[in-house]
């Protein structure tokens, strides 16, 4: 008979059945019953009662409070170090990459630095909860995923602290429709920024006025591979000189502003 | 009713018999049915060694009703407490997490937990696997392939 409180049964939960509960004689208490556990399948480690080893083996500990373990390091560490130590750690700690992002959101609030690339999977809406949860944000990098001007405005509002702002290729602020709009939306909703990056962004010279006017605190301007714009030898660069103190550079991919 | 507070007896694996308050007792999910129900006898705990139901008594004991204080002091001096308390072998702290599991008492599961997770952290793999004694069951192709991607396309 199994005893009630056997930890292969149910670990954590409890459906106790009272008359089983009584029933339940003390003779089997400390004794070695391998035998009733036989039908148990083979990844659970030996049936034995818990007896103290100073040297504990550490794989014996259950899945589940393996992970509750894993998940305590925290995103980087899972990924960075702990899915390399055995087979077991690296199952645990690769799951689908949806729990990543919670595992990020959980450690958000403190969170002063995030880059997010080719995380075609993180939703407007799971961004904006994100932006909502790190109001200590400082530098954000999007790459390579889908977020629009909403996400963008999400972001500007909730996160005050943010002077650095990198808004990489691929996302749909890229389409041409729209190109301006994620100008428009940084230019509105970050005012603060210091620095910021539009690569390979479609804006236009309306959205780049948009920005320059929204956020006066600029410094520097990265805009590689942003080809609706023509910065040298153009009226823009003639009026941005006239106006206040910039110095465009031309690399090889395109431009960048830096303010003198 | 009587204002003497409830005791409940549990029965340790080495057939230790302990009190605990009520109040405590209702705190460990598993055994919280039998202690609402209830239950006079002793509840046999065949999983939990007399030293480890101890020392998961002292720690509950010592912060039930403590955790939710607001007070500074209180809750610094709770975890200077719990520094202490905690300085324990591998093998005690590998059993209580057991315990707290078994007994489903999360505060002291959280703990336990995150102690363990302490100790990984800013560590080299040839080290975690040392203090775990965990070996590298890895196949080359296998070992090559994780080394080899990038962590940041594994949707971070």
């Amino acid at each position: 008979m199994r005893h009630p409180l056997d930890p292969f049964d149910g670990y954590g939960s409890v459906a106790l059945v009272e008359d089983d509960y009584y029933a339940y004689s003390d003779d089997s208490m400390g004794s070695d019953n391998s035998s009733d556990y036989s039908y148990y399948s083979p990844p659970l480690p030996p049936p034995r009662y818990w007896t103290h080893d100073p040297k504990p083996n550490w794989l014996e500990l259950p899945r589940a409070i393996l992970t509750e373990i894993l998940i305590k390091l925290g995103a980087i560490e899972m990924i960075v170090s702990a899915q390399k130590v055995c087979t077991l750690w690296h199952d645990v700690c690769t799951d689908p990459p949806e729990s990543y992002h919670r595992k990020v959101l959980n450690l958000g609030c403190q969170l002063r630095r995030l880059r997010v690339m080719y995380c075609w999977s993180i939703s407007d809406e799971g961004m904006a909860e994100a932006a909502r949860r790190m109001p200590f944000l400082e530098t954000f990098e999007y790459c390579f995923g889908n977020f629009d001007k909403n996400t963008l405005m999400s972001i500007g509002m909730n996160c005050p602290c943010r002077t650095t702002f990198i808004y990489g290729k691929g996302g749909k602020g890229q389409c041409i429709r729209d190109a301006d709009g994620g100008a428009f939306a940084i230019a509105k909703y970050m005012p603060g920024l210091h620095r910021l990056s539009l690569l390979g962004n479609g804006l236009t010279k309306k959205g780049l006025g948009a920005i320059l006017g929204g956020c006066p605190l600029l410094e520097s301007l990265d805009l590689r591979d942003c080809y609706n714009i023509v910065l040298k030898s153009s009226d823009l660069e003639k009026e941005m000189r006239a106006d206040q103190g910039y110095e465009v550079a031309a690399g090889c991919h395109g431009q960048w502003i830096q303010w003198l | 009713m009587s204002s003497k507070k409830k005791v409940i007896t549990l029965r340790s694996s080495d057939g230790e018999i302990f009190e605990v308050e009520e109040a405590v007792a209702l705190e460990w999910l598993t055994i919280k049915p039998l202690v609402e129900s209830g239950c006079t006898d002793a509840i046999p705990l065949p999983q939990v060694t007399g030293n480890i139901l101890a020392k998961v008594i002292e720690y509950c004991k010592k912060h039930i009703g403590a955790s939710e204080s607001e007070d500074r002091k209180i809750l610094y001096e709770l975890e200077s407490w719990d520094a202490d308390f905690i300085k324990v072998d591998q093998g005690t702290l590998f059993d209580l997490i057991r315990a707290a599991d078994y007994l489903t008492i999360k505060t002291l599961f959280e703990f336990t937990c995150q102690t363990v997770a302490d100790t990984i952290k800013h560590k080299t793999i040839e080290e975690v696997r040392h203090i775990f004694r965990e070996s590298n069951d890895f196949t080359p192709e296998e070992e090559k392939e994780i080394r080899g991607k990038s962590w940041w396309l594994q949707g971070l």
